[in-house]
């Protein structure tokens, strides 16, 4: 579904990525966690198209598109979609509007018929169950005022209606407590399904809890420098990710250190 | 000679020789105050960019359009011109080509006492009603387009809401150009006058059909008496090859409540200037302001609230979405008198820019009370990249994104008119010049 070669990038006038390779198949899972700075939010943002992220080598391919290519609204419409860290406010756009906005664009997209306000409405019940939000959060401004835990939700329920083939979640568990922790993650896992991938983004341990990976890869100063199942994520736990800094040291094979 | 003084001079000496202070259909008493104010327009002339309110204005343009065409008499509306249809509005004045069409227009069951009529209609036959609003209206001080707009007006509205009065339904005004306006100048009045304790909303819109150059030079003169209250709102949508000069000259009475949203979305060139005077203790002034640009359209917005009485209040809110070669200005005054203790004043003028649009933005306080609160900001700025990248990362395309944010930054200015009707009326306008705006890009 997903294969990135020899991928680097910059941002901010840095080097940040130096040669990811990473292979998603359908219905896979995969973690991508490491310390501060060593690149994992770029990997998302890349992926999902952000313009000041400059990609400077290396290819991405999307069920055998070249995803680089594409816009990052044509991305959305391949099935892509990426949870932000930090979910922006819009003043003066309506949640419900929005999402009926970005839904219709996408089916319209897909040659699909858009759908009217009341059958978008049987959606968007739907959904929210989904991730225990209260009808009122759609009247109200994009993430206007809503607390951390309720932007988390909002992200969810936005992939919950889009339905992507491959959602990216980037640190999705930043600053929620282990209550909306908990309801973030029963929201995710509902949208598992053999023919849906994650990549999950994190800092902790914690979330992979919730969220059990089928794959952890392990990113230091842009690279990945160790692969494994989900046992690698409790390693990390236990260790910190202080091993790293010698180990990563070790140029890879084939990669320029 | 100076190109602006010669102009001048041709339009005060071509007016003399045409006798224009006494044309037919002329009431007697209105012929002496035509006359001085040519007059005045004599002394005055074209304001230079010299003053500090027309620093970032050109009026040779429009000084150009006016000395060849200010003796252009307007045709006569006929029946079957195309016009507005206002069958289903409460009160409704139409304006086609300068002139009042009785036919067109369309008055519900008034209060006993109101007065909703054409302003040449008024001053023909209740001159004792028409002369003291008109001659105070014409009293412009150092404007010379309230001059030439006291000299050659010819019709306009006369509203008067007597003491205690609510109108429930707006009073709908609608200045309609037509192609048969091409290369002609149009001067309306309009008189308003708020009773004690009256109430009233006054939607103004200037429309047109297809690319016409024409000028307009709008005067209003509006009396709050004490406690009134009135909502204006102000649409202008003149044709895109049209001038707009629009003064607006307000007496706030004591703790009566003016509101004003001031919408402007076409004209090449278009100016808006209000200057209201809170004049009783505790009046209450509200200006929202939203201007939309693109292409090359110039829009100037002039503003000054005068505080001269204690416990007065003043909210001032102008957005500006300018895109292209647009040029926009907002300078906004706010006088504080000596005797305006207990003032609450802000003014805030945030503009949104892409393109190689340009904004100056003047926003001024002059305080000489002590006992004051007063805020004032503007800032420039384009769109949120978080956000666009938000919204195209959910499906959206570029062009809608830029669209539902400079819609969303509009919003905060149309979302504050209180009548839904009007509210949805430029909510759909303020869509559509959007919407025209990204398609120029």
């Amino acid at each position: 579904m997903l294969k990135i070669e020899d991928l680097h990038a910059r941002a901010g006038g840095a080097d940040i990525l130096k040669g990811i390779d990473l292979t998603v198949r359908p219905g896979e899972v995969h973690a991508i966690m490491g310390p501060n700075g060593s690149g994992k939010s770029t990997v998302a943002n890349v992926l999902a198209g952000r313009p000041s992220v400059e990609v400077t080598s290396g290819s991405v391919e999307f069920e055998g598109r070249d995803l680089l290519a594409l816009s990052p609204e044509e991305r959305a419409h391949a099935g892509i979609f990426l949870a932000f860290q930090y979910p922006v406010e819009i003043p003066g756009i309506a949640n419900n509007y929005f999402l009926k906005a970005a839904l219709n664009a996408q089916r319209t997209a897909r040659g699909e018929d858009e759908l009217d306000a009341f059958d978008f409405l049987e959606i968007i019940r739907e959904k929210m169950k989904l991730v225990e939000m209260d009808e009122k959060f759609m009247s109200r401004s994009v993430n206007e005022g809503f607390s951390g835990g309720e932007k988390k939700r909002n992200e969810i329920l936005q992939m919950a209606v889009l339905e992507p083939k491959l959602a990216i979640l980037d640190e999705t568990d930043s600053g929620l407590d282990i209550d909306a922790l908990r309801t973030v993650a029963s929201g995710v896992n509902a949208l598992r399904s053999p023919d849906r991938s994650m990549i999950v983004i994190t800092h902790y341990q914690r979330l992979l809890d919730y969220i059990v990976p089928d794959f952890v890869h392990v990113l230091a100063h842009g690279s990945i420098v160790r692969s494994g199942g989900k046992d690698l994520a409790l390693e990390l736990e236990e260790k910190g990710y202080g091993w790293i800094e010698s180990e990563s040291t070790v140029a890879k094979p084939g990669v320029p250190a | 000679m100076n190109a602006l003084v010669e102009q001048r001079d041709r339009i005060v000496a071509g007016y003399r020789d045409a006798a224009m202070a006494q044309r037919p259909g002329t009431p007697p008493w209105l012929a002496p105050l035509r006359s001085a104010a040519i007059d005045r327009f004599g002394e005055l002339g074209f304001p230079t960019r010299k003053r500090e309110d027309w620093k970032y204005t050109n009026v040779a343009s429009v000084a150009d359009f006016l000395t060849n065409n200010f003796d252009r008499s307007l045709p006569e509306s006929a029946a079957n011109d195309a016009g507005p249809d206002a069958s289903e509005l409460e009160h409704a004045l139409v304006f086609v080509n300068g002139r009042c069409d009785l036919g067109r227009s369309h008055l519900g069951s008034l209060p006993e006492g109101a007065v909703i009529d054409s302003l040449a209609r008024v001053s023909r036959e209740r001159p004792e009603l028409a002369e003291p609003m008109l001659s105070r209206a014409v009293d412009g001080g150092d404007r010379a387009f309230v001059a030439l707009n006291a000299a050659f007006q010819r019709d306009g509205a006369l509203l008067s809401i007597p003491a205690g009065a609510i109108l429930e339904s707006p009073i709908h005004l609608i200045f309609f150009s037509t192609e048969a306006a091409d290369r002609c100048v149009d001067h309306p009045l309009i008189l308003i006058r708020i009773g004690e304790g009256a109430s009233a909303t006054v939607f103004a819109r200037h429309v047109s059909t297809g690319n016409v150059a024409y000028t307009k030079n709008v005067v209003s003169d509006i009396e709050l008496a004490d406690g009134a209250i009135l909502q204006h709102v102000g649409l202008e949508q003149e044709s895109a090859s049209a001038f707009h000069l629009a003064t607006q000259n307000v007496r706030i009475g004591r703790d009566a409540r003016f509101t004003s949203h001031a919408i402007s979305l076409g004209a090449a060139l278009a100016r808006h200037e209000i200057r209201a005077v809170l004049a009783g203790t505790g009046a209450d002034c509200t200006l929202n302001g939203l201007y939309i640009a693109s292409g090359d359209r110039h829009v100037d917005n002039q503003t000054l609230v005068d505080h001269v009485e204690p416990h007065g209040t003043s909210r001032e809110l102008y957005k500006g979405i300018l895109g292209n070669d647009a040029k926009g200005v907002f300078n906004g005054t706010v006088i504080v008198r000596p005797d305006a203790q207990k003032t609450n004043a802000e003014q805030s003028n945030p503009n949104l820019l892409s393109g190689n649009a340009e904004v100056a933005t003047r926003p001024n306080l002059e305080i000489h009370a002590d006992d004051v609160k007063c805020t004032h900001g503007s800032t420039v700025g384009r769109l949120d990249e978080d956000a666009m990248f938000f919204l195209r990362s959910r499906g959206i395309s570029e062009r809608n994104a830029r669209q539902m944010l400079s819609h969303a930054f509009a919003s905060e200015v149309i979302d504050r008119i209180p009548d839904e009707s009007l509210r949805d009326h430029v909510r759909q306008c303020v869509e559509e010049s959007l919407l025209a705006t990204e398609r120029e890009t």
